[in-house]
């Protein structure tokens, strides 16, 4: 056997040339022009995909975070305030439609010599806000006075009416002037006194 | 000078040489495959399909080898940019082939191959069904190599040029898978 034939094909051998053409029938012969077969995945493609999707996922988490924080932070003040608008409707309603007999007179004489408003009939039941149960927005919504749909009030009931919000009005002052006092904001500046 | 400086020296040097090594031709041929150049691709086909070719053609059977090789050559464009040197993708390729080979050996049910003319030329296909069957009952480096050589029409050192294999290990590989052929088929045993 020829080591030299069998290496590079340099020299000859018989017996080794028998073999290859035995087997040649074997051989590897182009049929056609090779080219990328359709289901190949560019690469570069594929891994601009890859980039793409991460990137979209990425943005899409990120908005996601920040629509979620802020409607963390916005939900006890839209809460407080559905709550503040709920108490002021019903405490509305309720006066609309409370009788005659159960608006409290206020005795104006009185309110010079005690400062303090006396009520007569002091029937009316005000409504803590904790006990007020807040009714589903559509609810809600139809709940609520039409502003168009005007109420129409008697002579009685006007007058009623007005002395209402004057005892009211008598009394969130008085209740100022003591919150006031005790939160101490009518002592004289202690800066402006060193001052003078 | 310390061993320890000296050796850490030998080390840049070889490093800094494999690393100034110049491009081989498969490896533009790489860079310009990534780049979309599907001519680049034929080319690259044209130049590895018969080592790929052998080294199925050595594990399995010749109906199903088309197939393979282009499963091969498809797994390979997939996966080009994850080929860090590019000089050696003839080895990856090759890599590829027997994976791929091996792979499905293992799925296939055990079928009898046939001729495709057995009428005709009967006795010379017969006898080329006899070597090849012998070849692959040669272990994996030898039947490999030798199909390559006797199949392919390859050189020595076009074997080791495509398959990444050293010269010296080809040659060795020839000798050995020859001489336990020659046994195998009855050749010069007196």
């Amino acid at each position: 056997m020829n080591d030299e034939y069998l290496w590079n094909k340099t020299g000859g051998d018989a017996e080794i040339e028998g073999l290859e053409n035995a087997l040649k029938a074997f051989r590897y012969y182009e049929t056609a022009d090779p080219r990328i077969p359709m289901q190949a995945v560019p690469t570069v493609e594929k891994r601009t995909r890859s980039i793409f999707r991460l990137r979209f996922t990425f943005v899409f988490a990120a908005t996601a975070v920040v629509v979620l924080s802020g409607a963390w932070f916005m939900l006890p003040a839209i809460d407080s305030a559905i709550s503040d608008r709920a108490v002021n409707a019903v405490n509305e309603v309720q006066l609309h439609r409370l009788p005659l007999a159960h608006i409290p007179i206020i005795d104006t004489a009185t309110e010079n010599e005690n400062s303090q408003p006396k009520a007569i009939r002091a029937t009316v039941k005000i409504r803590q806000p904790d006990q007020i149960k807040i009714k589903p927005v559509r609810a809600f919504a139809k709940s609520l006075p039409n502003e168009h749909s005007q109420v129409k009030l008697t002579a009685e009931e006007k007058y009623a009416y007005d002395q209402l919000m004057l005892a009211l009005s008598i009394t969130s002052s008085k209740l100022k002037i003591v919150k006031d006092t005790v939160s101490q904001i009518d002592k004289p500046n202690t800066a402006i006194e060193r001052y003078r | 000078m310390l061993d320890s400086e000296m050796t850490t020296d030998l080390f840049v040097f070889a490093r800094g040489e494999q690393e100034a090594s110049p491009a081989r031709p498969e490896a533009l041929l790489v860079e310009r495959i990534c780049c979309g150049d599907d001519e680049a691709f034929s080319e690259f086909y044209r130049m590895y399909a018969p080592m790929v070719h052998g080294i199925v053609l050595a594990r399995i059977s010749r109906n199903d080898v088309d197939d393979i090789i282009q499963e091969v050559f498809i797994s390979a464009y997939r996966n080009f940019s994850s080929l860090r040197d590019k000089n050696a993708v003839g080895g990856w390729l090759a890599m590829i082939a027997r994976n791929r080979a091996t792979e499905f050996f293992r799925q296939a049910k055990p079928t009898e191959e046939l001729a495709d003319d057995v009428s005709q030329n009967g006795n010379s296909h017969a006898r080329a069904h006899e070597i090849l069957s012998a070849i692959r009952t040669c272990p994996d480096a030898y039947r490999e190599t030798l199909v390559l050589r006797l199949v392919e029409g390859m050189t020595g050192p076009e074997i080791a040029e495509r398959t990444g294999l050293t010269p010296e290990s080809v040659r060795v590989n020839l000798h050995r898978g020859m001489k336990l052929l020659r046994e195998k088929l009855g050749i010069g045993v007196k």
